[in-house]
């Protein structure tokens, strides 16, 4: 298996079909991500597959479809930029190590183990009730609305050697992720209503600072039981 | 507790233990996958 996204496949097959081959992976991954986590699609699958394990299975399935795509991901070596100096290259790879330190510590800020199923597949096998979690805008979730997120487009875009298959991933991955965030808002919104245009209007999305927060304090806003779990949960 | 009673918790403990494997297997293969 790869461990990165330069050492794939280079099997010599022209960079047109590698890219379409890389592409239709990143879809794959796509759909399965976005499809699952939608509301009606929870509400269809729930019907023949137990509720507790409704989140595993997504995590079951991303997984695979992340697999098949480190598998069978095609090499694109040619560089698209390089930095030489040591000293930028370190800033760079620092800002890659700090991408992937803001993606495991926002999981940490919401409730990891509830990200992945496994607080639901716990609380069905002691056989209690869920408890509430709360709407949590804590730490990072207090500058942007998805850290999770921010941490990724830094740790996909911070490289000192950015090969032509580098770029198209990262290019991929936040293409995927700015239209991602637009559905899961949407269906936010809808469950939500006021409560998270709020935060919508106090907290920006990706970049902190870059709409000025208004009087609101974003503590205040407290959803409903399941509305937070929605927040992190679905893209 | 009857022979019915115990049977009847055997088979929800064997179900809900069944639920909380398949997803400590999800988590594994998240794991193996992304690290």
């Amino acid at each position: 298996m790869p461990r990165t996204v330069d050492s794939g496949i280079s099997d010599g097959s022209p960079a047109a079909a590698a890219i379409a081959i890389n592409t239709a992976l990143l879809g794959l991954f796509a759909v399965q991500h976005s499809v699952m986590a939608r509301p009606w699609f929870k509400r269809w699958w729930t019907r023949f597959v137990p509720q507790p394990v409704e989140r595993s299975t997504f995590v079951l399935l991303a997984s695979l479809a992340l697999l098949l795509l480190f598998w069978q991901w095609r090499t694109l070596p040619a560089a698209v930029w390089h930095v030489e100096w040591p000293a930028a290259r370190m800033v760079v790879w620092t800002l890659f190590w700090a991408g992937w330190g803001t993606v495991l510590a926002a999981t940490f800020m919401i409730d990891h183990f509830e990200l992945f199923g496994l607080r639901q597949v716990f609380t069905a096998w002691r056989g209690t009730a869920e408890k509430e979690t709360g709407f949590r805008a804590t730490l990072l979730y207090r500058l942007v609305r998805h850290p999770l997120m921010v941490g990724f487009l830094v740790a996909f875009w911070a490289a000192p050697t950015m090969t032509a298959g580098h770029l198209l991933f990262a290019a991929g991955t936040t293409g995927y992720i700015l239209v991602a965030l637009q559905l899961e808002e949407r269906d936010l919104v809808a469950t939500l209503g006021d409560r998270y245009r709020v935060y919508q209007r106090s907290v920006p999305m990706l970049v902190p600072g870059l709409r000025p927060r208004q009087s609101c304090s974003v503590a205040t806003v407290t959803p409903r039981r399941g509305l937070t779990r929605r927040s992190r949960s679905t893209r | 507790m009857t022979v019915e009673a115990v049977g009847s918790t055997m088979v929800v403990m064997t179900h809900r233990t069944a639920i909380l494997g398949y997803g400590i297997v999800a988590y594994l293969l998240f794991l193996v996958s992304f690290c």
